[in-house]
């Protein structure tokens, strides 16, 4: 209001101030408590007129015809200075003093939240950085086992080659021998290769209803096949009940896991043992799967351990115990049950609850 | 056809397994083999040769086996000859791939020679018919002739039924191995098998009466209790 003068009863608007304005784009005008104007500058033609009380009401609270204002109050009346439209966005608050109270009271809570999220941000971008690592070591051990398999084909394949032409008994023996280490070499590398794949997820487990009777009789009769030592049997008992049952699971995951603990039973009794995988249900009609040994069986620690949610096997032992990660992977995924006891003869008796 | 004349084509990058694998068919009696170290050598010898069987190795030098047999299967060199994968990927994904694709067989890389060679005569009894040629089997004083689907006991000749015929076949071609029951019903009734295995048990009795001379102690057809039956010849 300043920069306004009255001459004459004529208004003038300093001349700096008026090419502010209009570099702005801005308009202005002066009302008298009557609502005419007294003196504009810039204003847009729809805007010359007469204002009732109602106008200024609303251009006062919001826009004067899409024009966005400001206006204060001078002794003359009313000053109104005006931007081009669509410029500034208008809005009058009003809230409650109780929800303004209670905002204050929520601030901390607020704050919290938000170091809450400043907080599990980097986490949740490191644990991706993590995912990222680890899919690229699964990616790596797949390629890895993929580079071992040609070679260990063309040695399988001469060994057998030997064995099934030499004359010589000592040269047959020792081809199969050589024969006999390439299966567990084989063996190992499916073993490293799944057990980095169901670490990091696998993707999707998928699975079928399969009669689980017949599931077994083919696992144990590959692995009778497989196994020349005579000292070996196997029994393989089915409550007659459970014949026919069906039940839903990844086929191919838990015949890796069956034949790990047909394997390692083998392995761990060099002398031969008796293995009886047994299928039976408890009063509850709990189906359980049990594949014990009456071999030398373990400690009471190493069985502890074992069964731990996460057991790591003692480096000094020099066993890894890749073979039973995979059993309690694989069972932890069907989200079944799985336990290491010691078996009713003395044995290692692993005990599956399926569901 | 005989299997002399089968003419099969290994197409594998790695020399010492394209030389072993043509060995061992060698030594099967599978005599015309051919080798190629790539898709393109593999190409070559599709459009100069008629092939009975390829084995086609996933990974070569020059591209992958899954996309040369998409390309040549669907009117191309392949469209008529079939296929088994040779692969180093063991993934169920990559397997079911290899078949969905069309592939007869697949088989991961390290695999025994014995089972190759039983895949591969699966195959070739699928689409060439052919049917190993054997002489005979001895077994005891019987002599049971696959063929001729016949048992010669002291002079005397009895017929096998078809269905203990098959059930021969099988623990023939398996000798020396349990085959489940699951197996042997799925074989001898593929519409579906449910309480036939009573049904297999009297196939295998009759089986029995004319191949062992005491039927109830037998020595070549061998029951193993809770898991099937084996033929065991070599006693």
């Amino acid at each position: 209001m300043e920069h306004l003068h009255k001459e004459n009863d004529e208004y003038r608007l300093e001349e700096e101030e008026a090419e502010k304005l209009s570099g702005a784009q801005q308009f202005t005008m002066l009302l008298d408590n009557g609502g005419n104007i007294l003196w504009s500058e810039f204003l847009p033609k729809e805007l010359q007129k007469n204002y009732t009380l109602q106008d200024v009401a609303k251009f006062t609270r919001y826009y004067l015809e899409d024009y966005p204002v400001r206006t204060y109050v001078v002794p003359e009346g009313l000053l109104i200075i005006g931007q081009k439209k669509e410029q500034i966005w208008k809005y009058t608050l009003e809230y409650d003093e109780n929800a303004v109270r209670n905002l204050i009271e929520l601030l901390p809570l607020l704050f919290l939240a938000n170091a809450v999220i400043l907080v599990s941000v980097p986490i949740w971008i490191q644990k991706k950085r993590a995912k990222q690592k680890e899919e690229e070591r699964t990616e790596w051990i797949a390629g890895v086992s993929h580079d071992i398999r040609t070679p260990l084909a063309i040695v399988l394949g001469n060994a057998e080659m030997i064995a099934a032409t030499t004359e010589s008994e000592e040269i047959k023996d020792r081809a199969l021998r050589i024969e006999k280490q390439g299966l567990r070499l084989r063996r190992l590398v499916e073993n490293l290769n799944l057990f980095s794949k169901l670490s990091f997820g696998y993707g999707n487990l998928e699975k079928e209803k399969i009669q689980v009777s017949r599931f077994l009789r083919k696992t144990i009769t590959e692995m009778r096949n497989q196994t020349e030592d005579e000292r070996v049997q196997f029994n393989l008992d089915i409550e007659e009940d459970l014949q026919g049952l069906e039940l839903c699971f990844n086929e191919n995951l838990m015949e890796r896991a069956l034949m790990n603990l047909l394997y390692n039973a083998v392995q761990h009794n060099p002398e031969g043992c008796e293995i009886t995988v047994k299928l039976y249900q408890d009063e509850k009609a709990h189906v359980f799967l049990h594949v014990e040994d009456n071999g030398c069986g373990i400690e009471k620690a190493a069985l502890e351990r074992l069964n731990r949610k996460n057991y790591e096997w003692e480096p000094s032992t020099g066993q890894h115990g890749l073979g039973l990660k995979i059993v309690k992977q694989v069972i932890n995924r069907h989200r079944w049950k799985v336990q290491f006891k010691e078996g009713s003869q003395g044995g290692f008796l692993c005990c599956i609850q399926m569901g | 056809m005989e299997k002399e004349d089968c003419k099969i084509l290994v197409v594998d990058d790695e020399k010492e397994l394209r030389e072993l694998l043509q060995e061992l068919l060698r030594k099967e009696g599978y005599l015309s083999v051919e080798v190629a170290s790539s898709c393109k050598e593999a190409e070559a010898k599709l459009s100069e040769n008629c092939y009975q069987l390829i084995l086609l190795d996933v990974m070569l030098t020059d591209g992958n086996g899954f996309d040369f047999y998409k390309k040549q299967k669907n009117g191309g060199l392949l469209s008529e000859v079939p296929v088994i994968f040779l692969s180093a990927r063991d993934e169920d994904r990559a397997r079911l791939h290899g078949l969905g694709l069309g592939a007869d067989d697949y088989i991961t890389k390290p695999f025994l020679p014995e089972e190759l060679i039983l895949r591969i005569a699966a195959v070739l009894r699928r689409t060439c018919h052919l049917e190993e040629k054997e002489q005979g089997v001895q077994l005891g004083e019987s002599l049971v002739s696959i063929d001729a689907g016949t048992v010669i006991r002291q002079g005397e000749k009895l017929s096998l039924t078809a269905k203990e015929l098959a059930l021969f076949s099988i623990l023939y071609r398996n000798k020396g191995k349990i085959v489940t029951t699951d197996t042997l019903c799925d074989a001898l009734w593929p519409d579906g098998n449910f309480g036939l295995e009573s049904s297999l048990l009297v196939h295998m009795r009759h089986l029995r009466e004319k191949i062992e001379k005491e039927p109830s102690k037998p020595v070549f057809l061998l029951t193993v209790r809770g898991l099937g039956y084996k033929l065991e010849i070599g006693r």
